[in-house]
């Protein structure tokens, strides 16, 4: 009896295991239309405002810009595009903790000379600048407007995103 | 207590049967009711437009309406039911024959509703961020005890909602970011009344920071990040975005919706200035540049007009003893995008701009120290110029040619224009002259549209194709082949000579490509994978001796003897090797030291084996307008 009622258990249990977790997958997961790898780089500091017009923070991005690469098909994506890395990025806080982000939203542009290939992903690693307002390199990175805009922080914004330099990565996006 | 109904399918009997039994089994929780009864289909029309046919819960209390789909529902259903009475619903599943063959797909997701109660049982500790439920307070008419919803939400309501969402959070978070997006099916005009279909909100606890996603009047996703950049909260605006637009336009009669692709008709945002402001943006278009206008989110008074204009960065630096040392010349504070050298004059060179009026074309006559205006294109030619090249013909005299989105534009004066685009459309992103017995040979590459694909050609615009897709051009040292890499094929690529077209192999993430094609075994390539490499054609190998970002390389007209070559870094200075690629010193460590701009060296041009240009690329920026 007992092991009878074991089975019906078990079988009830499969039943309910295997066409929920198809449905639940099926609810649960982004619809992406593809999967895709391309070189990411990484900036900071810079401008407040991107290419999308609203204030540039952690978690953001740029790419191509289809007026400038036509070439590359991730340069027509709209702004507000979300992509999640395949691995999360490392990235610090004001008071110089990890955090780490796998999604991204696209609200700038960037490499008008398309040079960095298709599918290309610059990741915007944040404000943050420890140097102290005196010194001369204040709130300056290489690539982006300098002095740029920036909070006093334990951690560098910059040298994370120097440190990350180029890395090839495969991310999901639309 | 509100009304609650799950809606089925009455078409099919074994659903029928099922949503009955679901319907004792919640002990008088839940009523259903067909997806095919009229009434039932109005409501969702109006509460959740653009529904699917799929199993839904619709709860209704006072002219309030949720409308749940997805996994939302079976979360809400087992909250009603109560685990005990959500698994008697899942036995009844079974005993109805579970999954059953010759239902089709819409059918069986009804049936499969009872499995995923038991199931959520399992998957309930998994903090899942994603919300697909309607929780919009609905307000307006009501013709059958519906009320009426709208698809285009103001900024205000969808605060509102972004707040309504916040109550269900354990941690009371605060509205820091909130900005409207396209959508499939936006158009241009998309925005004109203050409303938009598409937003993006960001809400902020103390540790944590969710980006929701509304589609249509509804949360269609909520994703939780950690919390790095506390954002200051955003006050409810008074102003509504379409009285914002009102005050705008008031303001600045020529604000019109934008066609740009990236963000079609008027945009809104709420955020801050940098003076600390709460202000409502509106993005749309002035003239020709895209321009948003703030308003103060509480007074309603305007407070800027921007536009996105080049930041007067970049420029063109020269050396003149071989890139070795390098200076800034005097066009600088400009955004250049190309460098077309002059075959005949080893101290002329020409740079293609964009310009807010168009393209521009400046002539250096003394190997680039000293930069004129030598012409304007016509309006037609668009404001973008892709590349740039001279040609000469059998008389000697030159024409310049620049790629832009409406196809090539020649001139000879820099005052007279005219297309040589013959039948062809489409954006021409490369573009080189083949000397040639019979005088230069022109090859195009289009890279978006119908005529999308690889051209060959003369100055009169008559075109041939060579092959369909996306390729990018490398010219050989000698003017005499060209390297066409086919970017939608990995490792593909075309040699391009006179009257001969040879498909090669290369690395497979090969961008461009400098060197003897022809003559030379060995070829200097630049991927964004790999930097710069030395590839042997004759063996496929490549050694990626100068790795990191590098935006482009060239070499030098002596490079057969000499092995003289440059790369420029994608923010990362400019190198030099003299041993053809085998060893690189960096020669310029910060471009902007010299003129300002991005760092990005777009091209490097030999104009005589020691005299040689490079483009310091520019930045894009908001200004005052």
């Amino acid at each position: 009896m007992a092991t009878a009622m074991k089975k019906r258990w078990s079988r009830v249990l499969a039943l309910l295991l295997i066409p929920g977790s198809l449905a639940y997958a099926a609810s649960v997961a982004p619809v992406w239309a593809g999967h895709y790898t391309g070189w990411f780089t990484g900036y900071a500091m810079g401008n407040r405002y991107g290419g999308a017009g609203v204030e540039i923070r952690q978690g953001h991005f740029a790419n191509h810009y289809y007026a400038w690469c036509p070439n590359d098909p991730a340069a027509w994506w709209t702004w507000g595009t979300r992509i999640d890395t395949d691995s999360p990025i490392k990235q610090h806080n004001q008071s110089g903790g990890d955090v780490y982000y796998s999604t991204f939203y696209l609200e700038d542009v960037g490499d008008p000379s398309c040079s960095m290939g298709n599918y290309w992903v610059d990741i915007y690693f944040g404000r943050w600048e420890n140097r102290p307002s005196s010194d001369p390199n204040y709130c300056y990175c290489s690539g982006v407007t300098s002095p740029g805009f920036c909070y006093a922080a334990s951690a560098n914004s910059c040298s994370d995103a120097i440190n990350f330099g180029r890395q090839w990565r495969g991310y999901t996006g639309p | 207590m509100p009304n609650r109904w799950l809606l089925y399918d009455s078409g099919c009997a074994v659903c029928a049967a099922l949503a009955q039994e679901v319907e004792t089994l919640s002990g008088g929780r839940l009523g259903v009711r067909s997806l095919r009864d009229p009434g039932v289909r109005a409501l969702l029309t109006r509460a959740r437009p653009g529904w699917r046919w799929e199993p839904m819960l619709v709860e209704m209390e006072g002219e309030r309406v949720r409308v749940f789909a997805g996994l939302a529902m079976r979360w809400r259903l087992v909250q009603l039911l109560g685990p005990v009475r959500a698994l008697r619903a899942a036995q009844a599943v079974a005993r109805h024959g579970g999954p059953l063959r010759g239902v089709d797909w819409g059918r069986r997701r009804f049936l499969n509703i009872a499995f995923v109660f038991a199931v959520i049982l399992l998957l309930f500790r998994i903090q899942s961020a994603r919300i697909n439920t309607n929780s919009l307070n609905l307000s307006g008419n009501d013709i059958a005890g519906i009320p009426e919803v709208r698809q285009a939400l103001t900024l205000k309501e969808v605060y509102r909602l972004l707040l309504q969402y916040a109550g269900r959070l354990s941690e009371m978070p605060t509205v820091t970011g909130l900005q409207s997006i396209d959508l499939p099916g936006d158009t241009a005009d998309a925005g004109l009344d203050g409303r938009r279909r598409g937003w993006i909100g960001t809400l902020q606890t103390d540790r944590e920071q969710i980006t929701v996603r509304v589609e249509d009047g509804y949360v269609r996703e909520a994703l939780s990040q950690p919390l790095s950049e506390p954002l200051p909260s955003l006050p409810e605006l008074v102003i509504d975005s379409p009285q914002a637009l009102r005050q705008a336009q008031s303001a600045y009669p020529d604000l019109k919706p934008s066609s740009d692709l990236k963000g079609q008709g008027l945009h809104y945002f709420l955020g801050t200035t940098e003076s600390g402001e709460s202000v409502v943006g509106i993005l749309g278009i002035r003239g020709k540049q895209r321009s948003r206008i703030l308003v103060n989110s509480q007074s309603g008074r305007v407070v800027a007009a921007q536009t996105y204009t080049w930041a007067g960065e970049g420029g063109i630096l020269y050396s003149t003893d071989g890139g070795r040392t390098w200076f800034a010349s005097d066009l600088r504070g400009r955004m250049v995008k190309a460098i077309a050298i002059s075959p005949g004059n080893p101290d002329v060179a020409y740079a293609v701009a964009p310009d807010p009026g168009g393209i521009v074309v400046y002539r250096t006559r003394n190997g680039g120290a000293n930069w004129e205006e030598w012409g304007r294109l016509p309006p037609e030619a668009g404001d973008w110029p892709f590349d740039a090249v001279v040609v000469g013909n059998k008389e000697g005299r030159e024409t310049l040619l620049v790629g832009t989105w409406t196809g090539v534009w020649q001139s000879r004066d820099g005052r007279s224009w005219s297309p040589v685009n013959g039948e062809l459309s489409g954006p021409v992103q490369w573009l080189v002259g083949l000397e040639s017995q019979s005088g230069e040979r022109l090859f195009i590459s289009v890279t978006a549209g119908e005529d999308r694909g690889l051209y060959a050609g003369t100055e009169d615009g008559r075109w041939t194709r060579i092959a369909r897709g996306v390729y990018r051009l490398s010219p050989s040292v000698d003017g005499r082949s060209i390297i066409a890499v086919d970017e939608e094929t990995p490792g593909q690529a075309l040699l391009l000579q006179e009257r001969k077209v040879q498909a090669i192999k290369v690395p497979a993430s090969l961008l461009e490509a400098a060197g003897d094609f022809a003559r030379d075994a060995a070829w200097l390539v630049r991927s964004p994978s790999g930097g710069v490499g030395l590839f042997r054609n004759d063996t496929d190998d490549v050694q990626w001796t100068l790795p990191g970002p590098i935006a482009s390389v060239a070499v030098s007209p002596a490079y057969p003897t000499e092995r003289v070559a440059l790369a420029g870094g994608f923010r990362g200075g400019i190198f030099r090797t003299t041993d053809g690629g085998k060893h690189w010193e960096r020669v310029l460590a910060w471009p902007s030291a010299l003129i300002p701009g991005s760092d990005e060296i777009y091209e490097i041009v030999f104009l005589s084996p020691e005299k040689v240009l490079a483009i310091q690329g520019g930045r894009m920026t908001w200004q005052q307008r």
